[in-house]
Formats: C-alpha cells, structure tokens, sequence
C-alpha cells in the first residue's frame, strides 16, 4: 500500500507541474497588460517601465518561468499584485468557503441521488424510473449560471426561503450548494439504479432474502455495499467537477471562494493569485482522486494494491 | 437398503411440514402465463430426505423457490398452494415470509461463490441470520456463528470468521453456506444442487455433512439435483419432473428398480452401471421450450413407446399398475403397464 500511494503522489507531482506550466503561459498569452490595469489608463511610459520591472514582468518569459517555478517550490507563489498579500496566503485563505460549498454539494447528492437511484431500480420503466433519466438529461443540459439565477429568483426573491447570498448561515449555503448538485443528482440517480439493477439479479441477493433479511436491508447493505465503488468513483470525480464548477456559482452568488477569487484575479490580470488558485484547484483535484484510490481497498476486499 | 426403505415406509404416516398441491408456476400476464410448472405435487416430511430430478429447465428449482415465497421476477404460482405447517402461503405478505425464511425453511443454494456476497466477510453473513431473527447483539451473534462454522467443519472458525468468501475454497464456501442455512435449525432445509459447482473430492464430504446434519434433526429435506448417483446415496423418496410436470415420484427402490415411466427408465438407462457394461444408452432429441409444449405427453416426441394416444392426451398422474403396498408410486404414462414389464434397453 506505501508503493502505490508513492507511485500515485509521483504522478500527483507531474500532473501539478503540468497544470502550473499551462496556466503560466495561458494568462501571460491572454492580451492585457498588468501594469496599465495597476496604474490606470493615465500612467506614463516611466510608470508602467517601473511596475514591470518591480514584477519581473520585463524578463523574457523563461526566465519569469523558470523563476516562478523556483519560487513554487519554495512554497512562495508570489505576490497578488491587486492586494499586496501572499497570493498562496490569499488563495488559502478562501479556500475553506470553496470547499464548505461542494461538501455540501456532495452531501446533497448523495442524499438525494441514492435513494433516487434505489426508488428507480424496484420498478424499472416505470413513471419516477423516466422522469428520473430525462430529468438527469435536462439537468445536464442547463448552464448553472442560468439555473443559480432561476433558483436565486424563485427562492430568495419569490418566496424568501432562502437567503440569497452568502451570509455565513446554514441556510445561505443551501442555494447555492443545490446549484451545484442539481445537474448532478439525475446523473447520480442513474448510476446507482444501473448498478442496483445489475447486482440485484445477482445470486447473493437472493441468499439475502432466503436468510429472512427485509428488503431495505438488501438493497442499502447488500446491493449498496457493491456498487460503492462505482459510485465512490463518481463522487471523487464529482467533488473535483464541484470546485471547478465553483468559479461560476460562488460569481453568481458572491460566494466568498477561491473561485470568485479567481474570477476577479483573471479580471485584473493579478497573474499570481490565478496561479495560486489554478494550482490549489489541481492539487485537491488530485488528493481526492487519490484518496478514492485509497477508499476502494476499504470498500472491495477483493481489490489489493497488485491487481488495482 | 431394505432398511431404509422401511424407516421411510414408517415415516410417511407423519404429517408433512411443507406441501405443493397442484402447483403451476408461470412466467407473464395473470391469465396469459407461460406454464413453467405443471401441477406439481410433493409433500416434505421430517426425517425424509426427497429428491428432484430432472434436466436443467425442467422446472426443478423454479419448484423449490416457490417454497421459499422467492419465485424470480415475473414468475408467480398461477394455481395450486404451497403449503406450509398446513397454511396456505397464497396470501402471505413480505413479513411473514421473512419469519419463516432461517427458522422454518432454509436453503443451500448450487454456486456458493455467487451466493456468497463478495463484499462482506463470511462470519458476517451467518451472522446476519441471527442478528434479523434473534435480536441478539453482534458479539453473540459471532459467538454463536463461530461455533456453528466449527459444526459444519470449517477449521479455524475464529479466523476464518473474518475472512471473505473470495479467500474460501469452494468446498468451505458451501460449508458456510450450509452453516447459514442450519444457523436457526428449520424445519426444511432445501437443497438445489448443493455439489453441482463443486470438485468432486469435496462434493461426497459436503452430501455427507448435509445428510448427517439432516439425519440428526430430522429434517425434511429437499434435494434438488439430475445427478442419479447422488440421488441413490442421499434420498428415501424421488420425483422426477420433465417439462415443468412431475412424471413419476416414489420411494428410491420404487422409483430405481421398478420406473413406471419411459423418462425415468430412459434416465436410469444412461446412468452408468457396473453391472450393466456397454455404451449409455441417450434419450434422443431435447425437452421442449417452456410455452412451446407439444399436444399430449411432454414426453411423446422422444418416447420410444408412444402411441397415438400420447400424441393427444397428456396423461394424468395415476398410481402405478399393480402396486398394492405402495407408499405411494406415482407415474404420469398412458403406458405404465407396459414399461414395468419391459427389460431396459440392451446396451451394445
């Protein structure tokens, strides 16, 4: 087991280095200057020559690249030019907000989506079974940014459930949380009554009856227990897809995460707090997919770190 | 032998715990089914250890499950009862199937890997059979589980409790099986096939655990199987089911020395025989698709003593020609008389 999370935090450190070369190059290759959008549209040419070169920015590209990624691994990523902090320090700092929104996102999901799922696999075909499988298709087909407003409308403006925007509150999370999940639940839904249907017709199922076990017991022990690994699969998968998908919801919501931190970064050209968020976004990325990894031995006893 | 015919002739008077009347199973519409099977008959008294015989498709364990109340998707009893303690199970809802499934009725099942879920650990699911009926806690439960996987001869049980059906041989897997299935001591034990999926080195030790088990607590015993030699060890009585219907049943000496019905006499003719050297003799052709049954006897288009009547007239399940002491030696043949006074088929 030590081999193989080695082997895979090798491989982390390649996909973090490939992320990080990209977005380097991605917003230096994106028109703008950083020193008007510092100085304002009256700076002179000595002004915007002295910025550049405070940031460095008058260097060819390989060696700001070279530099920064010096710089990376000394844990310094540079500093936000809009906000004169750390940009790590900025990013972290937002991080938690990020994460609060897609666990409950997640959590979301997963006590909708299952049971969902788990309705539709006992009667197959039948009315929830479609409603469930279109309504997963329309789910996926809606931007969220549209859905977040429709919701934000219907909600907080029409009926005034729910706070709209963040207020540190349970409550403010829940909107857009649901935002999130929502085109997700379906999808979810559909995995699992896959899955239910394909073990249910399976052998054990029928031992479990025999042995005088209720129902529920065998499809949430029995049933549910061996089609966790797909579905842990999808949720590692899905939890990613959540903070990437933040930058659009936490704008729309004024969420306070790393992803409207990001927004705003782009906006400003602030190159290092982008960078910082990018990479922060790739790292727990990549942590989640390996702690699935980690999570399958847990769930099939027949799996071993050899034959993974 | 003799004995065991005896015993078993003595043992008929007790009241069956366990009956089919009549019963037809069918898959589809009520009222458009597909019979599956046929008005079958079959009665399961304690100390009695019956068995199925049949090909596969025969409607053997289709049977079996409709004792159980676990007939697959689809498939329901169309006619007849399945009784059981003398109640009639027709009405019977989810809960009081449950109560019987462990302490009443309980089942071995043919491939105990796929019976086995891969997921939990072994002592885990015989557990689960006295956690659902006994209430107990989970550290009696493993108490009492160990103790009975060493009942069944699984060594090591402390250990082996913790392991999952993967680690486990076949034959230990079917151990655990029957450990599951003894775990609350029912009354009927139902046994489909219970050493098909095995090596045969380990499937004597397993029907000889079955059979011991059986004996001791004087269970009645469902034997589903189409292996004759099995059956001849094993059974006191036999039925033998054909297209979904059952076409002769007895006592094993009735049914091995004397059949009274073309199928079983052809089965019998291709067992191999010390006694009776030379190439099997086959039963020509294949049984006919569920829903697809010819006019007449099932049997009739493979029967080498058909005659026009079997072509239209399937024949009614009668006691067997000058059988005055039977316990009861059924067969379903317009020609029962003739076949008991033929010589089997000269083996070349």
């Amino acid at each position: 087991m030590g081999a193989f999370v080695a082997k895979r935090l090798g491989q982390a450190v390649i996909v973090a280095w490939g992320a990080l070369t990209l977005v380097f190059i991605i917003v230096r290759v994106v028109p703008g200057d950083p020193a008007k959008l510092i100085l304002g549209p009256d700076a002179s040419a000595d002004q915007l020559k002295h910025v550049r070169s405070d940031f460095g920015l008058d260097h060819p590209l390989w060696r700001q690249y070279l530099e920064h990624l010096g710089g990376v691994l000394h844990g310094d990523l540079g500093d936000s030019w809009r906000l004169g902090g750390s940009a790590l320090g900025d990013t972290l700092e937002r991080f938690p907000a990020t994460l609060t929104l897609s666990l409950v996102a997640l959590v979301l999901t997963i006590l909708l989506g299952f049971p969902l799922g788990m309705l539709c696999a006992r009667r197959p075909g039948k009315v929830l079974d479609l409603l469930v499988s279109t309504g997963s298709l329309v789910g996926q087909a809606v931007p969220s940014f549209w859905l977040g407003i429709v919701l934000i409308l219907l909600f907080a403006r029409e009926l005034g459930w729910l706070p709209a925007t963040a207020d540190g509150s349970l409550a403010g999370v829940l909107l857009p949380a649901f935002t999130l999940a929502l085109p997700f639940i379906g999808w979810l839904a559909r995995l699992v009554r896959n899955g239910a249907l394909e073990e249910g017709a399976k052998d054990y199922v029928r031992t479990a009856r025999a042995k005088g076990v209720p129902e529920g017991l065998v499809q949430y022990v029995h049933v549910g227990r061996n089609i966790a690994v797909p579905v842990v699969t999808v949720l590692g998968l899905l939890m990613g897809n959540f903070i990437a998908n933040a930058v659009i919801i936490e704008v729309v919501f004024s969420w306070p995460g790393i992803g409207s931190l990001m927004v705003d970064a782009i906006t400003n050209r602030d190159y290092a707090v982008v960078e910082a968020a990018v990479l922060t976004m790739t790292v727990s990325y990549i942590a989640l997919n390996l702690l699935v990894d980690v999570v399958y031995f847990a769930l099939d006893p027949r799996l071993t770190p050899e034959n993974a | 032998m003799s004995s065991t015919v005896e015993e078993v002739a003595g043992a008929t008077e007790a009241t069956p715990v366990a009956r089919l009347r009549g019963v037809h199973i069918g898959f589809g519409a009520p009222g458009r089914e597909r019979p599956v099977v046929r008005g079958v008959e079959l009665d399961l008294v304690p100390g009695r250890v019956t068995a199925l015989v049949g090909e596969s498709g025969s409607g053997k364990s289709l049977t079996t499950l409709a004792l159980m109340g676990l007939l697959p998707g689809g498939a329901r009893v169309s006619a007849g009862s399945v009784e059981i303690d003398g109640q009639d199970t027709a009405g019977f809802t989810d809960a009081q199937w449950r109560r019987l499934r462990g302490p009443k009725i309980a089942m071995v099942f043919q491939d105990p890997m796929a019976a086995l879920n891969p997921s939990f650990t072994v002592g885990w699911q015989v557990a689960e059979t006295f956690r659902r009926h006994q209430g107990v806690s989970h550290r009696t439960a493993r108490a009492r589980t160990i103790e009975l996987m060493r009942t069944v001869g699984i060594p090591d049980a402390e250990h082996k409790y913790h392991s999952y059906p993967h680690e486990f041989s076949g034959g230990m897997r079917q151990r655990a099986m029957i450990a599951m299935a003894l775990a609350l001591e029912p009354e009927v034990l139902l046994a489909d096939e219970p050493t098909t999926a095995l090596d045969v080195t380990v499937q004597a030790q397993i029907l000889r655990l079955l059979t011991t088990r059986q004996a001791e607590a004087r269970m009645a015993m469902l034997l589903v199987s189409h292996d004759l030699g099995v059956v001849a060890r094993v059974a006191q009585h036999v039925a033998v089911m054909y297209a979904g219907r059952i076409v002769e049943a007895g006592t094993l000496d009735e049914v091995y020395t004397t059949p009274a019905h073309p199928y079983t006499r052809g089965l019998l003719d291709a067992m191999p025989d010390p006694g009776r050297p030379g190439r099997l003799v086959p039963i020509e052709g294949q049984p006919p698709a569920p829903g697809h049954l010819p006019a007449g006897c099932a049997f009739a288009p493979r029967c080498r003593f058909a005659t026009e009547v079997c072509r239209t007239d399937d024949p009614a399940t009668l006691p067997v020609p000058g059988r005055g002491t039977s316990t009861g030696h059924v067969a379903a043949c317009h020609h029962s008389a003739r076949i008991l006074g033929t010589e089997p088929e000269a083996r070349s």
